[in-house]
């Protein structure tokens, strides 16, 4: 029943740049979905694993991390042995190591701390996923197959040129990798930033890199390997969103409101759990007119919404009418402004009458606390 | 470690609100779901740790399992302490004997030991089935102001319903000269709310002396009040202002919910000063049909509504289908409104399921006598069939073997 697997998160970008709602932020902690923000999903599914032991890795402006964390209560972490720890960076002045640029530099940080864990095997994952990972399925697949790594993919039909295209043989053990912009057949899997290693095999890695100055995490650990050492992939079928900009972001919020999607993510077996608030149900008012929308607790709603999202303690005026959009926490949407495609982010107050029009496929974003 | 505490607070929550009948079937009054995510108790409880008090006593007797999964290690409240805390308190049997509470004065007596190992200078009694917010610790300031044995808060009742209370009559200086339980003239309009402060040394003889006699109820209203007003002692009347509403019939539940959504007589629960916790459940936010009217009502967390809505509550995870109405309802969590069901005027305990075009309940208005009119209700888990009709005032049992088919 004990997980022989413990997991170590990236709550950020490493070297990337972040999308606008993750500035002043860290990509971990973007909220999403009403009432989440990214990282509860991969933790949900961890916890569904019961994998126990997790350690989140902290880059920079970590403080709505920690504060959406605490001590992992929350999500049933809070736990004597194991339980969730947040790893900020390990920094000195005369540190050659500044804030872990890469996510290799970020792993030799953490190296004696890996050391230290029990656990055979180590999930290396990012938190930006939005999906229902089966976390118990992957171990047993890692460990029956002896795998060194064990990286985790779906088929698909469209090609991402960021992601890694994979192709594995019957068995699942993958035979060629490829990254790059044309698509090559015989590669229709896309790997996901998660993967599973041997935790000897990845202290090794780890070693290596410090020794040889690799900085790639998917190239020098997994694909640089693939013909040398047992490397496999678990298939993920199901709903899966990577959120890197504002267009995954933006995509994947509107298709939570197709029901087979809110299906599969929220009333599965795994139940998506986040930080406890106590707010008080929504209160729809007399001229509360409301369509195909996810509303979350705390508003009070007087205006008119098709298709959006609403997060907590949102108030959205008489008069006001949203189309197509997202309002994050305690914003207010003033007297009979319109608002079309618009993203707003915590605290942002729309004014009377105000009009602002983005478009599906470029939204505008409110940064956070901004009055319009 | 147990320092010595100011006051600790008594929650008799053992009760079985045989008024509220099918909807007490399984469980105690105070773990009644209310207003969309809370329980009665919550109630209390929330008011003790608002007041900063921090151990607090919680006596179970009747069906208490649905209320002790809810109270747990009291996280929800911050009742989770290293010194205090929130402690459940069954009946219990010792080497000599044990027997179940005989009344609301025996409930405190059996726990002696348990309040002496607070070593409090006062002990604060409260019934779990009131909804209001209180501060305790000003009721607490008054106590010792008057320099009293015992406080009773009270509230102010209108004069025509003040029969149906235990009414307290005081001098001019607000102590207690005479307690008349539900009088046919009553001499006041201060009700009292059930809620008392005592001097724990005073309050431990009497429920010593109590325990002796025989005849007696063991019932802080008939019995230890009485006595400590024969004896003399400093009683004195607090003054409580504000929403005070006892839930114990089907109506006065029906109508605290109600109450929620209308603005001006609201207990307003979404205070930052005095906020009502409870335990939550993890839920998505709420989902909105494209079909759906909801107008005037409450909706909680993890509710997917395709039909209509109007003045209604809904607790989480309820499914209104397409073409379903809802008019002045209360429906529990879990429960399934199939499509073009019709609810009015009713109580949906959780876990129900209500088929197509089944019609529970009526508008008060289609009736000219109103004794034939009242709340329907309908169980828990209970099913209500395909076109089947639940007249006003009827109750459907919940579903007996529930708890085989989970």
């Amino acid at each position: 029943m004990a997980a022989k697997a413990m997991c170590i998160l990236f709550s950020d970008h490493y070297g990337a740049t972040p999308m606008e709602l993750a500035v002043g932020r860290t990509l971990a902690t973007v909220p999403f979905g009403g009432r989440y923000r990214l990282i509860d999903f991969i933790l949900s599914s961890l916890v569904k694993a019961r994998i126990f032991n997790v350690g989140v890795l902290t880059k920079e402006r970590y403080g709505s991390l920690v504060d959406h964390l605490g001590g992992g209560k929350d999500w049933d972490l809070d736990r004597k042995k194991g339980g969730l720890k947040i790893l900020t960076p390990f920094v000195k002045a005369e540190s050659e190591f500044i804030r872990n640029r890469n996510k290799v530099e970020a792993l030799i940080s953490i190296a004696s701390y890996l050391e230290s864990c029990s656990e055979e095997h180590v999930i290396l994952a990012d938190s930006n996923l939005v999906m229902n990972i089966d976390f118990e399925g992957m171990q047993q697949f890692h460990i029956e197959n002896d795998a060194d790594i064990t990286l985790l993919y779906q088929e698909r039909s469209d090609h991402k040129t960021d992601k890694l295209s994979i192709g594995c043989d019957p068995s699942g053990k993958v035979v060629d990798a490829y990254s790059g912009p044309s698509r090559i057949d015989g590669m229709t899997g896309s790997a996901f930033n998660v993967a599973i290693f041997k935790k000897s095999y990845l202290l090794l890695m780890i070693a290596r890199a410090h020794t040889f100055g690799w900085n790639n995490l998917e190239r020098d650990f997994i694909t640089r390997n693939i013909h040398t050492r047992r490397v496999f992939a678990y298939r993920h079928t199901g709903f899966s969103a990577v959120i890197n900009t504002t267009a995954d972001y933006y995509r994947a919020s509107m298709q939570l409101l197709d029901e087979n999607v809110r299906e599969e993510l929220f009333y599965s077996e795994t139940p998506i759990l986040t930080r406890i608030k106590n707010s008080v149900p929504t209160v729809y008012g007399f001229s509360g007119k409301v369509k195909n929308s996810l509303i979350a607790d705390g508003c009070e709603i007087h205006g008119k919404l098709n298709r959006c999202i609403v997060f907590r303690d949102v108030v959205i005026k008489e008069g006001a009418v949203l189309n197509n959009c997202i309002i994050m926490q305690q914003s207010v949407i003033e007297e009979g402004a319109e608002l079309n495609c618009i993203i707003t982010d915590k605290n942002v107050s729309i004014s009377q009458k105000h009009i602002l029009f983005g478009y599906s496929t470029y939204p505008f974003i409110i940064a956070k606390g901004q009055t319009v | 470690m147990n320092t010595k505490k100011e006051m600790i607070a008594m929650l008799l929550a053992g009760g079985q609100g045989s008024r509220l009948h099918v909807l007490t079937k399984e469980m105690a009054k105070p773990a009644v779901p209310f207003g969309g995510k809370y329980r009665l108790i919550d109630f209390p409880l929330s008011n003790c740790v608002n007041s900063g008090i921090d151990t607090v006593g919680v006596l179970t007797q009747y069906q208490p399992l649905e209320l002790n999964s809810y109270i747990g290690n009291g996280q929800p409240w911050s009742l989770d302490r290293m010194n205090g805390g929130v402690y459940i308190l069954p009946p219990y049997v010792s080497d000599k004997e044990g027997t179940w509470y005989q009344g609301t004065a025996n409930a405190i007596y059996q726990n002696i030991n348990f309040i002496e190992q607070q070593h409090p200078q006062y002990v604060l009694i409260v019934s779990g089935d009131h909804i209001y917010k209180m501060d305790y610790s000003e009721m607490l300031s008054y106590h010792i102001k008057k320099q009293a044995d015992a406080t009773i808060a009270v509230i102010n009742v209108p004069e025509e319903e003040a029969s149906r209370f235990g009414i307290m009559n005081t001098n001019e200086d607000g102590s207690i000269y005479e307690f008349e339980e539900k009088p046919k003239s009553p001499k006041s309009t201060k009700a009292s709310m059930g809620v008392y402060i005592f001097n724990w040394e005073k309050l431990k003889q009497y429920l010593i002396e109590d325990e002796k006699d025989t005849q007696s109820s063991n019932d802080f209203g008939k019995n230890i009040i009485p006595a400590m007003l024969d004896n003399h002692e400093n009683m004195q009347a607090y003054p409580f202002f504000g929403y005070w509403k006892d839930v114990g019939t089907v109506d006065s539940l029906w109508e605290a919910n109600m109450d929620l959504l209308n603005s001006k007589q609201n207990i307003n629960l979404n205070s930052e000063q005095w906020h009502i916790f409870s335990r939550n459940e993890p839920h998505p936010p709420h989902f909105v049909g494209e079909r759906a009217h909801i107008a005037e009502s409450i909706v909680s967390e993890g509710c997917r509504i395709y039909g209509n809505i109007w003045y209604s509550v809904l607790f989480s995870g309820v499914v209104v289908e397409e073409g379903a109405k809802l008019n002045s309802s209360v429906v529990m969590k879990n429960t399934i409104i199939h499509q073009n069901a019709t609810i009015k005027y009713a109580i949906i305990a959780e876990d129900a399921v209500i088929e197509e075009g089944a019609i529970i309940g009526d508008d008060p208005c289609h009736y000219s006598d109103l004794s034939e009119w009242g709340i329907a209700v309908v169980g828990r888990g209970a099913v209500v069939k395909k076109g089947q009709v639940v007249h006003p005032k009827e109750m459907i049992e919940p579903a007996c073997d529930r708890f085989f088919n989970r």
